[in-house]
Order: structure tokens, then sequence, then C-alpha cells
């Protein structure tokens, strides 16, 4: 099973996106992939075009007491399993009763998924129980993030005290990835190059631009590769989806 | 089409052709359908009474002999292996055509033939395979041996350790080729060796590496040393004052061309091929550079790219200088220099100009070292990186040159049109004979992208100012002072070429010219300071400019005996045939093995004609007077509106080809009317004649100009950029060529949405960076936009060039691109040009002159289309005709 | 003719070498250059120079 953990630096950078995408992607080059939302804001279901009022989710049927998984959902041959629509005292619930140290653990084993699945694990930015139990069984962490100074501010800050660089074992096998690199903003071009000279190898080679096809894909309710095809951001997700593919063939041969 | 015919269909019956009325009588509906189908394949749904039935004929064949599932593909096939026969329109010529087809399918083609069938033949013909290679399994079998002794030998020869006498080795080969030289032979043992002699070439060719390299040499020298030392002893006539004139003259030319030959050998037969060698880490210790680009009257925007692309060269800021050396005086470059941190540097004369212009430079500028780029040539951004690390590691070493590129075709290419597809000219002596200089520590300097090291320059009394060919007489000098020099074979710049074949021309007898100057001011045979190896490598380069006169005796000789009756070579025809044909054929082969991928076989012959007449004059006064003549600036970028034939450029081969033709008329009259013992000397010197009109013809062919119309050379490359639309959709595309001015992109076909003067922006990756350049659309054409740039800032033309010209892979393929020469072929591209300058003659004429030449040539265009065709070469799409 | 990403190792390819002694020389000072341009940039960077360096030994 390669779990590959995909995480946004702050809110809003597009971690959701890039797992819906990445994970349509995968699937288009005859991968098997399940999604698996461990994001409160419970968005990554709408890429694939599950009803906006439709509440299911894992976390909602643990509150629930049903089966959790039975929250599985499937669109175009995509398997996902959207977090549910909680309220707070739900989600409060949900934390202090329902979340142990190793839930996330006895779940995915309970999902029994055959060794060349892909699992996408799509978490919130903050460090909570739930987001360091994934972060700890992924094989891959993707840290997404826009190149503006803010997030250098945040990158740098977290360089210094920071849940993942104080792991030697989390740092070794967390990647970043840029989104929403403005296309006609000089400064945006320049902060890349300030991140590429900062994080070295362990900035991804691909960037995903700011596209509207994306933001148009979202509103569609599908992902971009369906929406538009022929958008420069298809061969961008196509592009990070290989190199992940290479990557974890890399991992894998002995 | 079919759409009206169907309509029609639906009101009046079809008739039933007469074809399947005929089947119909003996076969089922089902195979009624199965001929409707092929012939809809084959014939396109029309009919026509010959073909229908040649058609047929084959089917009913098909149908006894193949199997159901083999007749599915049996159209598809017949037209892959028949390419040339257009079965539309069959005609009885297309019988001659398929049956000479078929045997060369089953005889030479069975490979392919065999791929591309998918009938049960495939066995008959694989039985064929099995005969061919069992008939040249010895000479198979030989090759691999040899090869395997050889490869041991030259192993061997690496670990030799011992030290060993050259003398007595060197005196037992010269004893032994003494004899191999002079020894005469009767005809049947000429013959005998000749074979043998042919034999092993054509063995030693099959096998890569440096032994059976010069085994070819030492074989190609061997019979031309001997025909040489025949000529000498046995066929000078000295009975006849006019024979005896004529033969000297011949003589002469033929010693000349051996010596070339020797010393072409010489210098090309070990390349040495010299790899970068990398810098130190720390970027402190690079040496301070400072980079010259002399202009004198060209066009600011050349100068703007090769200076903007010498400011993005890798190498640490504070220690690049970047110079417009401007002779012109223009006001407008001092202000791009100053816009840019360029330097600007003129002086208040133009004495020697390049030359006194660097000269000028070097005294007010400082840098440990100077490159010097010619303005049109643009250099990549590693250009310093890949190069100066040999100045760090070799102490002594005072140039090193890098080849000179041109991404636009030169007259030749762009005249006969095969631009990128066969090497052209200058590729041999870049490609292969200054890796041979390199060797003997010979490189020579070529005025550009070449990198000099300013105290050794200053020591010698910086750039020559002697001679027209300031380069390599400054090479010349600093060799002789001691210092060494390097050739890198790694483009890292690029430029244009000459426009027209006037210009080129006149920069080759600029170059001739010079080139005679130094073989007398400064001769490298004599003077101090030279090695043996440095002198015959400058002599090679000196002597080779002194070809015209030789080249236009061989396009008159065989004159001599047409006109005049003088027997230039007393000898009979047997006997020079058998003497002078193994020169040819070894010399051939082993500047085929040599130079495969620089310069195809035979090409040289039309450059060096075109270039005969032009050089002979120039290159004689200088040598007898070098202080005659003057300097011309080679023109460049300049463009040809109209497609014109250079008349005045072509007179002298005009001349030539009248004198030729009246040769050709004059061997007619020769073999009905002459003696019968002469019929083998007419033969030969027809044969002879007719090459040299060949030749001719293409130097005419080139004279041809053809329109030019773009100032920008567009430049094709495949790389993957993406479109960003104002409203914000970023769409993938792939650029397909730039210029300086604009891009050629295919899109997918399905994205519909752009317009004309669109204004959308460009983004453009190299590394690990992105720039985003604003253009608009200028044209849309299914798939294809061309967008030209609009608004660059200053900032934007600097990344544009960074991302285009001056990437360090720019040219990197450009040259391995190019496949191993084959004679054949080459020979086969020689008479088209050649045919071709006649069809261009032929224009310039009256209709009564041109109409039995056209006729002449319609029959052999219509012989050529008998003969069988390669069907790997063809395109998929069938067709052709 | 095919222009992949990094030039400077299709540059290496073509002649036989293994790549390793580029060194980016432009792209470096431009880096510098940006860092100088804006204020806030400059101050992030020059206070995380120690990290960096903890970086290259290490981890992030």
């Amino acid at each position: 099973m390669r779990v590959l953990c995909v995480q946004g630096l702050q809110a809003g950078v597009g971690g959701s996106t890039i797992s819906a995408n990445l994970a349509r992607m995968l699937l288009e080059l005859n991968q098997k992939v399940l999604v698996f939302d461990l994001n409160p804001n419970n968005l990554l279901r709408l890429h694939f075009n599950m009803d906006w009022q439709n509440s299911v989710g894992w976390a909602l049927n643990l509150t629930q007491k049903k089966l959790w998984c039975a929250a599985f959902e499937c669109e175009h041959g995509i398997s996902f399993l959207p977090f549910g629509q909680l309220t707070y005292q739900t989600h409060q619930r949900l934390i202090v009763e329902y979340l142990d140290d190793n839930k996330l653990h006895y779940q995915l084993n309970s999902l029994d998924l055959s060794p060349e699945t892909w699992l996408i694990l799509n978490i919130s930015s903050d460090i909570n129980l739930l987001n360091k139990q994934a972060l700890a069984l992924s094989n891959f962490i993707l840290r997404v993030f826009e190149p503006s100074v803010a997030n250098l501010s945040l990158l740098i800050n977290s360089m210094q005290s920071n849940y993942i660089v104080n792991d030697a074992e989390l740092s070794n096998k967390s990647f970043f990835v840029i989104n929403k690199l403005i296309p006609h903003s000089e400064l945006d071009h320049e902060m890349t190059l300030v991140f590429k000279n900062l994080l070295l190898n362990k900035l991804l080679p691909i960037n995903i631009h700011f596209d509207e096809s994306i933001k148009e894909a979202f509103a569609h309710k599908t992902t971009v590769n369906i929406h538009a095809p022929t958008s420069t951001a298809v061969r961008e997700f196509r592009t990070l989806a290989i190199w992940l593919m290479s990557y974890f063939n890399r991992l894998e041969q002995p | 089409m079919i759409a009206t015919k169907k309509k029609k269909g639906v009101y009046s019956p079809i008739k039933t052709p007469l074809d399947v009325i005929l089947l119909s009588i003996i076969f089922q509906p089902l195979v009624i359908q199965e001929w409707r189908n092929f012939k809809k394949i084959l014939f396109n749904d029309r009919n026509q009474l010959f073909g229908t039935f040649a058609g047929l004929f084959i089917f009913i064949f098909m149908i006894l002999f193949c199997h159901e599932s083999q007749r599915e593909n049996a159209a598809i096939f017949l037209k892959k292996c028949f390419p040339h026969i257009n079965w539309i329109t069959l005609s009885f010529a297309d019988v001659i055509r398929f049956g000479l087809q078929s045997f060369w399918l089953m005889t030479i083609q069975t490979q392919t033939a065999s791929a591309a069938l998918s009938f049960d033949l495939k066995m008959i013909l694989n039985i064929f395979n099995l005969i061919t290679s069992f008939i040249f399994l010895p000479f198979t079998a030989i090759s691999k041996g040899f090869g395997f002794v050889l490869t041991k030998i030259e192993k061997a020869s690496e670990n030799y350790q011992d030290k060993f006498d050259p003398k007595y080795y060197l005196l037992g080969i010269f004893f032994l080729s003494m004899v191999c030289l002079t020894v005469p032979f009767n005809i049947s043992a000429q013959i005998a060796f000749i074979f043998m002699l042919w034999l092993v070439a054509m063995i030693a060719r099959t096998i890569t590496g440096n032994l059976p390299k010069l085994i070819l040499i030492s074989l190609s020298l061997t019979v031309s040393t001997r025909y040489l030392w025949w000529r000498y002893t046995s066929t000078l006539n000295i009975d006849s004052s006019v024979d005896i004139f004529f033969g000297v003259i011949l003589i002469c030319a033929e010693t000349y061309t051996w010596l070339i030959l020797l010393l072409g050998y010489f210098q090309t037969a070990w390349p040495l091929q010299r790899k970068p060698t990398p810098l130190p880490e720390d970027t402190t210790l690079w040496p301070s550079i400072d980079i010259f680009i002399p202009t004198y009257n060209e066009d600011l925007s050349i100068i703007k790219t090769t200076t903007l692309a010498a400011l993005s060269m890798d190498w640490p800021e504070y220690k690049l200088h970047v110079y417009i050396l401007d002779d012109g005086r223009r006001p407008e470059f001092g202000e791009f220099a100053k816009e840019v941190n360029a330097g600007y540097i003129t002086r208040d004369n133009n004495r020697h100009a390049k030359a006194g212009n660097i000269n000028q430079a070097l005294v007010k500028t400082n840098g440990e070292y100077v490159a010097i780029f010619d303005c049109d040539h643009i250099p990549v951004r590693s250009f310093l990186q890949m190069t100066m690390g040999w100045f760090l590691r070799d102490k002594k070493l005072a140039l090193i040159q890098t080849p000179h590129h041109f991404y636009s075709p030169d007259p030749f290419e762009r005249n006969i049109g095969n631009f990128k597809k066969t090497p052209n000219e200058n590729t041999l002596f870049y490609g292969v004979v200054q890796d041979g200089n390199d060797l003997w520590n010979a490189s020579f300097f070529c005025g550009s992208c070449a990198i000099l090291h300013r105290d050794r320059l200053l020591e010698v009394g910086g750039i020559a100012v002697e001679t027209v060919t300031e380069d390599a007489h400054t090479a010349l000098r600093l060799h002789r002072k001691g210092y060494t020099s390097a050739y890198i074979n790694v483009v890292q710049a690029a430029g244009l070429a000459t426009e027209t074949l006037s210009a080129h021309i006149g920069q080759r007898i600029r170059w001739a010219r010079g080139m005679a100057q130094i073989f007398r001011v400064d001769n490298p045979l004599l003077g101090k300071g030279l090695t043996i190896g440095q002198r015959l490598c400058y002599a090679n380069a000196m002597i080779h400019f002194l070809g015209g006169i030789p080249r236009l005796i061989f396009l008159l000789a065989p004159l001599g005996f047409l006109y005049f009756h003088s027997y230039l070579i007393y000898a009979p025809t047997t006997e020079i045939l058998l003497y002078a044909l193994p020169v040819i054929v070894h010399s051939s082969i082993a500047s085929s093995y040599m130079q495969g991928k620089y310069r195809y076989s035979f090409w040289a012959e039309i450059y060096e004609t075109v270039l005969a007449w032009y050089i002979a004059r120039p290159t004689t006064v200088a040598l007898i007077n070098p202080k005659i003549g003057t300097f011309n600036v080679t023109a460049k970028g300049g463009l040809i509106k109209d497609e014109f034939f250079d008349l005045t450029i072509s007179k002298p081969y005009l001349f030539l080809i009248v004198l030729n033709l009246l040769g050709i008329g004059a061997a007619i009259y020769r073999y009905f009317l002459g003696p019968d013992n002469e019929h083998g000397t007419v033969f030969i010197n027809f044969a002879w004649t007719a090459y040299n009109l060949l030749v001719l013809g293409g130097a005419i062919s080139v004279a041809q100009e053809t329109r030019q119309v773009r100032t920008q050379h567009r430049i094709e490359v495949d790389t993957i950029v993406s479109i960003r639309k104002k409203s914000g959709h970023l769409i993938c595309a792939k650029m397909e060529d730039y210029s300086g001015s604009g891009l050629g992109l295919r899109i997918d076909s399905n994205v519909l949405n752009f317009e004309r003067n669109e204004q959308v922006h460009i983004l453009i990756s190299r590394g690990n960076r992105e720039f985003v350049f604003p253009a608009r659309i200028t044209n849309v054409n299914k798939g294809f936009l061309g967008v030209l740039f609009e608004n660059f800032t200053k900032q934007q033309e600097l990344d544009y060039i960074q991302c285009t010209y001056s990437r360090s892979d720019a040219w990197a393929t450009w040259r391995t691109d190019f496949k191993q020469d084959k004679p054949l072929t080459s020979i086969k591209a020689i008479i088209g040009v050649g045919f071709h300058g006649y069809i261009v003659l032929a224009r310039t004429l009256p209709k009564f002159i041109t109409h039995p030449f056209l006729l002449l040539g319609m029959t052999i265009a219509f012989i050529r289309s008998l003969l069988p065709k390669n069907i790997s070469d063809t395109p998929t799409t069938f067709d052709v005709r | 003719m095919k222009y992949e990403k990094n030039d400077v190792n299709e540059l290496y390819k073509s002649i036989g070498i293994k790549a390793n002694s580029y060194i980016e020389i432009k792209e470096n000072e431009a880096v510098i250059k940006i860092q100088r341009k804006w204020p806030l940039v400059e101050q992030i960077i020059s206070f995380c120079k120690t990290p960096l360096e903890n970086r290259q030994q290490g981890g992030i």
C-alpha cells in the first residue's frame, strides 16, 4: 500500500484540490486509488461529484455508531471516503470519544487494501491527533504551499519548531510542492526561485500554476483532467503523478 | 463525393460492373464482397479497364493461394510494397515496375518485405534470405574474424610497454612500401593486386576502431602513390611536344591532389576529441574574462541578441565584462551598451578592420582572458564553463577554439535544399579537421567563438594585421612562441551563415588569399618554434586553398584529347583504368570511413568546384605579391526577395560547361569517325567529361538563389510551454520553433477558442526557472498558433534569450542527427543536384534548345520510375504521385 | 530538437560525460538579488541562515 499524505502549509493553499486531482490522474495512469479525507472541512468529496447536501462520511458514521467505512463512495472509478459534515459539537465529541492513538492505524488495516493501491490521505494544516497518526502512517508526505512571502515566513518558522521538522523520520519522507503559482506575478516567480534555493531537492520539480481551469473544474464538481483536458494543469498533475510513481517504484525496489 | 454518389444511388440503380459479373459466375457473393473491398482500397472505387483486370488477376491469384485472414490486408500490402505504382491509373509500364519491384523484394530487400508481408510467402523469402546470407557467409566470417584480431592487436598495443627502436621499423616499412609502390605489374598481376586491396578495404570498413582506419588510409596511400609513380615513370609521352605540355600540367595537378590527400590523412587520422575539463568549485579562483563583440555595419538587433547572451553566461558577474567594439561608431549602440551594462569601445579610425578593432580594445581592457565572438555568433550560457577548465589545467595554453555553427542555411544548403539533411561545408572542418589538428597541438584560431590568453596574445603583438586571415596567422605566431592551443568540439555558439552565394564566395576568396599570404609571409614549413606536426597541419590548411588551379585543370583535362588529340596519359585504356579506379575507390572508402558523419562522399566535389575559379586568381596573386588585395567584410542577415539566377557568379561555369559540351560533341565525332583503336581512350575521356559536366551542373544549381523572406530565422525545437489567456486559463502547448521575434506553437486541435490578435502570455521554463512573455497571436491554423512577442521589457529580452538561443543544450544534438554516410546514396544525391543545375539552366534558354533536353529528362525520369524502390523509405501515406 | 528541462544535463549527456561540476552562477546571483529586493524576504532569509545549514547537514 502506497500511503501518500497531502497537507497544506496553511489552510486554503489547495491541499484538497491537489489530493483530488492527483487521485484522478493516478487513476488515469491505471493505478488503483483510494482517497481518504481526514480534513474536517469536508471539501474533497465535492471534487468527486458528491451531493452537497449529502453529509455522509466516516467521522459522522463513527459518531452515529454506524460502521465507519460504510461511507465509501465511488465515482468514475475513484473510491473515496468523505469526512462527513460534522457540527462543532459532534466534532468535539469525535475527538474526545472516538479517536485514540491507534484509531487510524486500525482503520487502515481494516480496509485491507492490496499492496499496489494508492491511499491518499488528505489532512488539514494543523497538528492534531488524527493528523499526527496520518503523518506517521504515510510513506510520503506532500506539503503544499503557495510561493508567497507569507508562506516563506511560515516555512521558516516551522523549521524552527515544528512537529514534522523535529522528527527525522517525518522530515525525511516529506516533500514540498508549490501550488497556485500565479503566472504573471513577478514576485511569485522570484519566490519560487528562493524556495528552490532553500529547499533544494525537497521541493518537487513541478509547480502547479494558478489556473482558472482548476477553479472551474471544482465549480463543475469534478477534477481538471475531466473538465479541461488540454489545460496546463492537467500536464502538471500528470507530471506530479508520474514523479510520485517513479519515486515509489524506487522506494519499493530493494 | 461519396455523399453525392450515394444520393444518386437512391434514385438510379448502379450498373453492375463487368468484373463483378465475371466473378459472380464463378464465386459466391461473399467473395464478391471481398473483391469490392479490395477494389475500394486499391482503386478508390474507380473503374479502369486495364487496372481493374490486373487487379482482378491478382485477386483471383490471392483467393487461390492465400488464407482468408491474410486477404484482408492484401490491398494495403500491395500499396506498401509497390509504392511507385499508382493503382488507380495503371499503365503497361506498371507491369515492368511490378516485375522489377517483385524481383527486388525477393532478392535484395527480403528482410523488409517479409516484415511487411503477412503471407505464407514469408517462407519463400526466408529461403532467399538464407541463400543470400550463405553467399556472403565467407565475407561476414572474414570480417568478424578480422575485427576480432584487430581489437586484440589494439588492446595489446595499448599495453605495450617495451621500448623499441622505430628506426628499424621505419626502414622496414619504407623498403616494403617501395616494393609495393614501384614494381611494375602486368595487367593480370595488377588486377589481382587491386582486387586483393579492395577486398581488404571492404572488410576493414565494416569494423570500427583506429586500426581499421589506419589500414584504410595505408591502402589508399598505397594505390595513389603507386598510381603517381606509374604516371611519372611510364605515362609521359616525351616524343610529342603537345602531349608532354598537357601531360606535365595534368601530372602537376595530380601531384598536388596526392599531396593534399597525404596531408589530409595525416591531419585527420586520429582526432583528439578533447572533453571539457571541470573548473575548481571555488568560483573566486576563476579568472576574469573580457568578451569582445566586434561589429562594423551589422544591425543593432543582431548585436543585441549576442550581447544579451554573452551577459547571460554562467560566470561570476564581477569577473565577466562584455564589450561591444563598434567600428561603425553608431550612437545607438553606445546607448544600448549602457542600458544593458556592457562596455562600448570605439576608435577614431578603422585601420586593419577587425584585427585592429580587437587590438585597440586589448589596450583598453584588462581581463586575464579574452573571448571573441563575431557579432552574430550567439554564445550559450555554458560556453565559459565548458572551455575555461583547460586554461587552468594546461599552463602553456594560449587559445581555445570551439566550433562555428550556423542555424541558418548557407547558400549551398538553401539553394540545393538539403539544410539539416546533409552535413554542410564547414561541418568537416569543425567536426574532424580541427580535432585532428588538436592532436598535433595545431588547432588554430578561427576568428570567433574562441578564448585567448591576453598576456600571451599581447606577447605576439596582439591579433596579426599583416594578412587578411588574421585569426590563423595569430595562432601560428602563438604556436611559434611555444604556446599550446586546444579545440573543444562542443557547439557552444551559433550564428548566421552567409546569405548569398556571392557573399559566400567573397568570404572564401578572403580566406584563400589570406592563407596564401601567410604561406608567403610567414611560411609554417620554415622558421622557428614549430613541431613537424604543426608545420604539416598548417601547411595543409594553406596549400588546401591553392586547389583552384588544379581543380580547373581537371575540369578541362579530358578536352586535351578530345580537342587536340593529345595523349595526356600515354598508356593503354585498361591500364589507365586499372591504376586510376583504385585511387578513386580507396580514397572514397577511406574518407567515407573517416568523415562519415561530417561530410558525405563526393559533396566536396561540388563545394570545391564552385570556389575553384574564384580562388584561383587571388591565391596566385597573393603567392606572387602578398601585399596586393583588399579586405572585404562578410555581409550577413540579408534577404533575398525574389528567386533569381546569379548569372554573374556562374559565368565562368557556363563557359566551362560550353567547353565540356563541345568536348562531348568531339567525343562522339571521334568515336564514330576516328580510328578503332582509340575507342577506349575516347570512352574514358567521354566519361570524364560527363562527370565534369555533372559537377558543373551542381555548381550552377547552387547559383540559383532561392527566395528568402524571413529576417528572423526560425529554429526548430520541441519543448512544452504554456499559453495563458487573458481569462486566466492556461493551455498546454508544444513549441515547435522560435525566432528572435516569435514562436510557432502546436496545440491540441480540440482547443478552438484562440483568435487572431488575441493578447496572451507565454510561459517558458528553463531549468528551475520559468519566465512569462507577453505576446500576440498572429496566426491560427488547425492546432497551429503563430505568436509574435510584444512590449518586451529589458529583463524579458534577456530572459527570452536565456530560454532559447543561450540554453546550454541549444545546439547539442544538431550534428549528431546526421546519419553515417552512404557513398551510393551520396552519388545519387550529387547526380540529382547536377541535373537540377541543367534544369535551372534550361529555364533561362529559348524553347527550341531546351526541348530535346526536356525530352531527355522526361525519358530519364520515366526510366527511373521503373526502377525498384526501397519500401522502408517511403512514407505511410501512399498516394505520393 | 527536444529540449528537456535541465539543459546542462542534456549538454553533458550529448558529449558523454557526467554532469557534476556545473555551477548555476546566474541563478545563484539572481537569488541574492531577489532577497535584497524585498526587505521582508531578506529579513526572513538572514534569520534562517543557521537552520539552512542545519538542513544541509541533515534534514528539514
